[in-house]
């Protein structure tokens, strides 16, 4: 009885065995959908492509509200969705997109853009010199809380609709970086009728007149665009839909990546760039332009002080956070974060700071804090490099005597604190937003709290320079303009400028049309998703 | 004495002894056995491989590994010994309120356990971790709440048992103290089942602390916990194995001794529930 019974038990869980072996081996791959063919009326490329292209991407958005930075993980999904009037392109040079072309007046304050005739909307209706208007001056609505309100409201002074598709745009006063302004991929043309009928609330309702149109976003997984066949760029997009694939940790988007789960991935560490450029199979794209740097809440207590946050410049050990969180790739700032060359600068203040923690005690003593005082750094979880920055930096504080305590939120809280200026030190990493001296603008200026400025800084002098910057056309005059706005911030230290660091996506070798684009605009690389397919 | 020399004669408890006394040595005075300061970083020789200097090598802020292992076994210690002590505690108050009493704030109470045993531990955590800050003092009373309905439910058999006794009931008539009596009688039945409730709940406690210190939710950096370190070197596998190695290592020794001690007292203390597993 014994024996048979034992033979029973052996052969099923034999015949189990086999039976969930077969099955896994038909599984076939996890996630991506294997190619369909639905008779995309898009591409006319010879080459076999799939039809879906998948990114892994670091952060979920904290909104999709177009005129909101949320971090450049969900600009690639913005600039899918939206486009402004005019972008840079792959090429690293300024193209036209909604806009077929554009005029500057004599006065250099009246810019008339004509819309191109084909421009829609993904509702189907036509793009007009109404809806840019609107968007123009939603742009300055509090309500909305665009990132670079405060900048246009600086030079914007009204819009006029002429014709159905012509538009004029006019300026308070001269502006050199307008264009620049126009570019960024939040300066986005939405549809006046369909914002008037939804609320106004673009983050639960999303259309826009990009590429692709929004399909579905499953909160915390995934956010799905599909192609729109409307699209005024003949031809483009090339892949019938993207899948972007929500994955916080950066091992296990590497290692997505590796599996074949995703096509393309963000923000690839350092540790993992030289991993994949030694692999076969990959290939890694690297622009180096971001920055990491620390903002303070200048209201009150101890930063408030310039005496304290120029200490804190002295103390931080930048060498240390390069060789954590970067692995030792990058460049330490002891000056201000311009590339020699950059509208005409030198070099002249790269070496302002030194690493120096027995002068920074001495000027935490002169502001009146000898024994120290103790602070909060704001950091996140989300990205190991924040992290590791922020603990660096704590190190580097304890040494000249601030207790520092740090916050590891996830990225959208961490983005939330920010735009509400609800934080006392912040590790942030940056770019700079525009090609131009300009940029500085959206950092430096007084004003509300808001994403890339120290909360709550103001100064005469850098409100002054910015100004002059702004309207002065002679690039001679705006040269020395920004040296003597560089030494101000230097001198004042509403930031601490770290290092640089590398930005880096990553993609399987059968990926096709991307571009990282370089310095600063790596951060607009979303356009190029658009041409972005993988071949079959 | 007896059960002194029952207790040696069984492996699983000498193992856990053995495991366990150096445990207890380095909780006490880790910091002083530690050859380096566990927060003293030095970057330019990041994820260091062993040396003399660095016995178990460097983590990626340079600081030594031994240094960061002998300290960090302290908040995880912290938090399942006050945890646990925090959850016997109000177990056993409220598990006799609700046997001696009984009726409907027996009820109420007995209800209460019920849903808080039916929570998954790591919700509840992240639960009170999101509401009140991650650290060392909010996981030790989540760790309370979460086993207090186990220390309950001992100590309500027991008052239900013995309050129904008769030589209780006559005394308590007699004018005898109350809680005398019901002390004097309950204490005996429920001691082995809390002693080894006790140590179960160390060591889940261990395991949860370590869990939520991985996601980034209990200790909070620079100061080191086994569940942390393991959640930082995981980013690292490719470059220093041993950096993941060593904390998943001691902190799996330390939870399988912790749990053989209770499967020895069991066995020692109670061994009529040894058949029913």
């Amino acid at each position: 009885m014994k024996n048979r019974l034992y033979r029973r038990i052996l052969s099923t869980v034999l015949a189990s065995v086999l039976v969930l072996t077969a099955l896994s081996g038909c599984g076939g791959t996890g996630g991506g959908t294997s190619g369909v063919s639905s008779g995309e009326s898009g591409s006319q490329a010879s080459t076999a492509k799939k039809d879906e292209l998948v990114v892994g991407i670091s952060a979920d958005p904290a909104t999709l509200e177009p005129m909101v930075q949320s971090g450049q993980a969900t600009r690639l999904i913005k600039q899918s969705i939206y486009r402004g009037l005019i972008a840079y392109q792959a090429d690293n040079k300024i193209g036209m997109e909604i806009a077929d072309s554009y005029t500057i007046a004599d006065d250099k304050k009246t810019y008339t853009f004509k819309i191109k005739q084909n421009a829609k909307f993904h509702d189907g209706s036509d793009i007009t010199a109404e809806d840019v208007k609107f968007s123009m001056e939603r742009l300055l609505d509090p309500s909305v809380g665009a990132t670079f309100r405060s900048d246009f409201a600086n030079v914007l002074d009204k819009c006029e609709v002429v014709d159905k598709k012509t538009v004029k745009i006019i300026l308070k006063e001269p502006c050199a970086p307008f264009l620049d302004y126009l570019t960024l991929p939040e300066s986005v043309i939405v549809s006046k009728s369909w914002c008037e009928s939804h609320k106004n609330d673009l983050n639960a309702n999303p259309m826009g007149s990009g590429p692709y149109m929004f399909e579905s976003w499953d909160k915390g997984r995934e956010i799905v665009v599909k192609a729109f066949k409307d699209f005024y760029k003949p031809g483009k997009p090339e892949s019938a839909s993207i899948r972007f694939v929500i994955t916080p940790d950066a091992t296990t988007r590497a290692n997505s990546l590796r599996t074949g789960d995703v096509d393309l991935i963000d923000y690839v560490a350092a540790k993992d760039i030289t991993a994949l450029q030694k692999e076969s199979g990959f290939k890694v794209d690297i622009s180096e332009a971001p920055f990491m740097c620390l903002q303070f809440n200048t209201k009150s207590g101890p930063l408030s002080n310039p005496k304290v946050r120029q200490a804190i410049a002295y103390a931080v050990d930048r060498q240390g956070v390069i060789n954590t969180a970067f692995m030792g790739r990058g460049t330490p700032i002891f000056g201000f974060p311009t590339q020699v060359g950059e509208n005409g600068y030198d070099g002249k203040y790269d070496k302002y700071f030194s690493y120096d923690p027995e002068k920074a005690k001495s000027l935490l003593k002169e502001a009146g804090y000898p024994n120290g005082f103790s602070v909060k750094i704001l950091s996140s979880s989300t990205y190991e490099m924040h992290k590791q920055t922020a603990i660096v930096v704590q190190d580097s504080l304890k040494k000249i005597g601030i207790n520092a305590e740090v916050e590891l939120p996830d990225w959208s809280t961490r983005i939330e604190r920010s735009n509400k200026g609800d934080y006392e030190i912040m590790v942030s990493g940056t770019a700079g937003n525009i090609v131009d001296m300009d940029w500085t603008t959206n950092y430096f200026e007084s004003g509300e709290p808001r994403m890339n400025s120290s909360a709550w800084f103001s100064d005469k002098e850098v409100d002054s320079l910015l100004k002059e910057g702004r309207v002065t056309l002679d690039s001679g005059k705006r040269t020395e303009i920004y040296d003597k706005l560089r030494k101000r911030v230097l001198d004042l230290s509403p930031f601490v400028f770290i290092n640089y660091r590398e930005q880096a996506f990553a993609r399987a070798e059968s990926v096709e049309g991307f571009v990282n684009l370089k310095g600063v605009l790596t951060y607009n690389s979303g356009i190029t998703l658009e041409d972005t397919y993988v071949k079959q | 004495m007896e059960i002194l020399k029952r207790c040696m004669k069984n492996k699983k408890f000498v193992f856990s002894i053995f495991v366990l006394v150096p445990l207890i040595f380095i909780v006490l005075f880790g910091p002083m056995l530690a050859p380096n300061d566990p927060l003293a970083m030095n970057t330019a020789n990041a994820l260091a491989h062993s040396s003399s200097r660095y016995p178990f090598g460097t983590d990626e802020f340079g600081r030594c590994i031994l240094s960061r292992l002998l300290v960090g076994i302290r908040p995880s210690m912290t938090v399942s010994l006050l945890g646990t002590a925090g959850a016997f505690i109000s177990g056993l108050i409220l598990g006799i309120i609700a046997g001696y009493v009984g009726g409907k704030v027996g009820d109420v109470i007995m209800r209460l356990v019920d849903v808080v045993l039916c929570f998954p531990p790591i919700l509840l955590a992240m639960m009170v971790v999101c509401m009140w800050g991650a650290g060392v003092r909010n996981l030790t009373v989540v760790v309370a709440i979460l086993y207090t309905p186990h220390f309950t439910r001992i100590a309500y058999s027991s008052t239900i048992k013995v309050r129904n006794m008769e030589y209780v009931e006559n005394e308590i008539s007699v004018g005898a103290n109350t809680l005398r009596v019901l002390s004097d009688s309950i204490f005996p039945n429920i001691l082995s089942p809390l002693v080894i409730q006790i140590s179960l709940t160390i060591s889940n406690a261990i395991l949860l602390e370590s869990g939520l210190s991985f996601l980034g939710l209990g200790v909070q950096p620079p100061d080191p916990s086994w569940g942390q370190m393991i959640g930082d070197a995981r980013n690292y596998l490719s470059v220093n194995l041993m950096y993941t190695v060593w904390p998943s290592f001691f902190l799996s020794l330390t939870i399988l001794a912790t749990n053989l001690m209770g499967d020895a007292l069991r066995d020692v203390l109670d061994p009529k529930l040894k058949e029913s597993f």
